[in-house]
């Protein structure tokens, strides 16, 4: 810990990095008490495995066909609004084939994404750093890019809060009260999609949904009403992120599966204290 | 609004999901602060009905008028309430929260709510008798308490159409919650929803039967003596309007 601080002052990576941790948990805050309330965090893993193919092909473009404006961050944002109008059509149109459908978003996305990377020269390495989040790669220009979505998901998530929460109780209700719940569900999951791809550069795709869920329902386990968690998802997040970089830093392991490592650990902990302080009432 | 129109009109209208028709020309129509209760069997056609009223489906056939509009235009101004086990019960938001939510119609574009909705939404809270658990958290209230507070948010519309408010309660708790309908009552038409026929006699003053055809009745006055002799067996007490006789609902 002594290191890392010693080193934050004289790196600037660190500090980007640190940067980029605490920017993204602002957005994973916000949208991930969404994803908590409403139950849909395996659309969330849908959208997330799906950006691995946007950045498969962006990176193939960038390094085969010379394409050099084209950075693998901007194939996620597209392949996950892609998948996030696909799921949200299903879900809305064709309810019980949803699973189905996400699923094979879910791993034909993957697909697409290895099929890509195994055709561009360079070693696995990026892949390595999609799946599992590489932090202290993060860029200037990432950066920027991070703070930007994160600025436009959380403007749009507690502009339309009141309309966003009534949809995500009871659709049916807010539909007959004027409410344009296809819009919102959609814009939502389009929400959803753009902070999926601010934390895949904290921590990669794979632990991305972690990360977006449990600061949000250790959150849930304290306060009762939806802006109340996200304050609080916000400040775990950015507590877990952190402290994952902090404490990897020194034992150089990785930051995103050490952050991770953390929000379970939280998760399981206030759990238990939950149980034990209170054991008459039933743990949701 | 004109007191002497009805508050809702059902003109031949008939509807099939597929080919078999569900609701078949079913004409009816509901006065002013009436207290009506849509009854019938399991598949019989109760929830299409509502779905119909709400303009949630359209009539393949016939016409539809709640206080002068289709459905689909009036539904803003409909008080809905659906069964609450629907609904997930550990959802993060307050009692007021909820309430505020049938303020939506009333709000343009986006933003917070204004003082003016939670006024009237306070208000709401405070007919079902739930004003001092405004700030609770929704998944705390017991089942009765969780359906006064979907009343309360219903009550941004008129007619008050409920689906199903007793299932899953106490039969104390059905009474309270009557007892709290017939005072809304003096002021607004409701419609019930209900398999329920318990209650038949002792609240509603139309039926109306609902097994593919649609059939209305006016529930006569009662002697306790009657209401102690017949409990159980209510659906006897519909007295007929129609030449149909009332037995949709054995």
């Amino acid at each position: 810990m002594i290191e890392f601080f010693a080193a934050l002052k004289e790196s600037t990576v660190l500090q980007q990095a640190l940067l980029a941790g605490i920017i993204a948990s602002v957005a994973c805050g916000v949208v991930g008490s969404y994803v908590v309330a409403r139950r849909i965090s395996y659309i969330a893993g849908g959208i997330a495995h799906c950006t691995l193919g946007g950045m498969g092909i962006a990176r193939y473009l960038n390094r085969v066909e010379g394409w050099s404006w084209l950075q693998p961050l901007h194939g996620a944002i597209v392949a996950a609004l892609i998948a996030a109008v696909i799921i949200g059509y299903v879900s809305l149109r064709a309810r019980q084939r949803e699973d189905t459908v996400i699923s094979a978003l879910w791993a034909g996305g993957m697909a697409i994404g290895i099929l890509f990377i195994a055709r561009t020269p360079g070693y696995g390495e990026d892949l390595m750093s999609y799946l599992f989040g590489n932090i202290l790669l993060v860029s200037r220009e990432d950066l920027y890019l991070v703070a930007g979505l994160d600025v436009l998901v959380v403007a749009l998530g507690l502009m339309f809060y009141n309309r966003f929460l009534a949809v995500c109780y009871d659709a049916e209700f807010a539909r007959l009260r004027g409410v344009r719940v296809e819009f919102y569900y959609l814009l939502l999951l389009a929400m959803v999609a753009l902070t999926v791809v601010v934390l895949v550069t904290v921590v990669g795709l794979v632990l991305v949904i972690a990360l977006l869920t449990l600061p949000a329902a250790i959150a849930g386990q304290f306060v009762p009403r939806l802006w109340q968690m996200m304050l609080i998802a916000i400040l775990i997040s950015m507590a877990a992120t952190s402290g994952g970089l902090a404490l990897s830093y020194a034992p150089e392991l990785p930051a995103g599966a050490t952050t991770i490592a953390l929000c379970g650990a939280a998760y399981l902990v206030t759990i238990l204290c939950k149980r034990v302080l209170s054991p008459h009432r039933r743990s949701s | 609004m004109n007191e002497n129109q009805p508050a809702m009109t059902f003109n031949k209208v008939s509807f099939a999901y597929e080919r078999e028709r569900v609701i078949d020309e079913a004409t009816f129509a509901i006065a002013h602060r009436d207290f009506v209760g849509v009854i019938g069997p399991n598949g019989g056609g109760k929830t299409t009905l509502v779905k119909l009223m709400l303009g949630i489906l359209r009539p393949r056939e016939g016409s539809i008028d709640i206080l002068g509009h289709a459905p689909h235009r009036a539904c803003k101004r409909i008080g809905y309430m659906p069964q609450h086990s629907n609904l997930d019960p550990e959802f993060p938001v307050s009692v007021l929260d909820v309430v505020l939510m049938g303020r939506l119609g009333n709000v343009s574009g986006f933003g917070p709510y204004k003082p003016r909705d939670k006024n009237a939404a306070l208000a709401a809270l405070d007919e079902v008798g739930l004003a001092d658990q405004a700030g609770r958290p929704l998944r705390q209230l017991s089942g009765g308490q969780k359906q006064r507070v979907l009343i309360a948010r219903a009550l941004a519309g008129e007619p008050l159409i409920l689906d199903e408010p007793t299932a899953n309660l106490d039969p104390a708790v059905q009474d309270d919650l009557y007892d709290q309908l017939r005072e809304l009552n003096k002021r607004i038409t409701i419609v019930v929803v209900s398999h329920d026929v318990g209650f038949v006699s002792l609240y509603f003053r139309t039926v109306i039967c609902v097994n593919r055809s649609v059939h209305t009745h006016s529930t006569g006055e009662l002697t306790n003596q009657q209401v102690a002799d017949m409990y159980g067996r209510e659906v006897r007490l519909v007295h007929s309007q129609s030449p149909h006789k009332g037995d949709c609902c054995d």
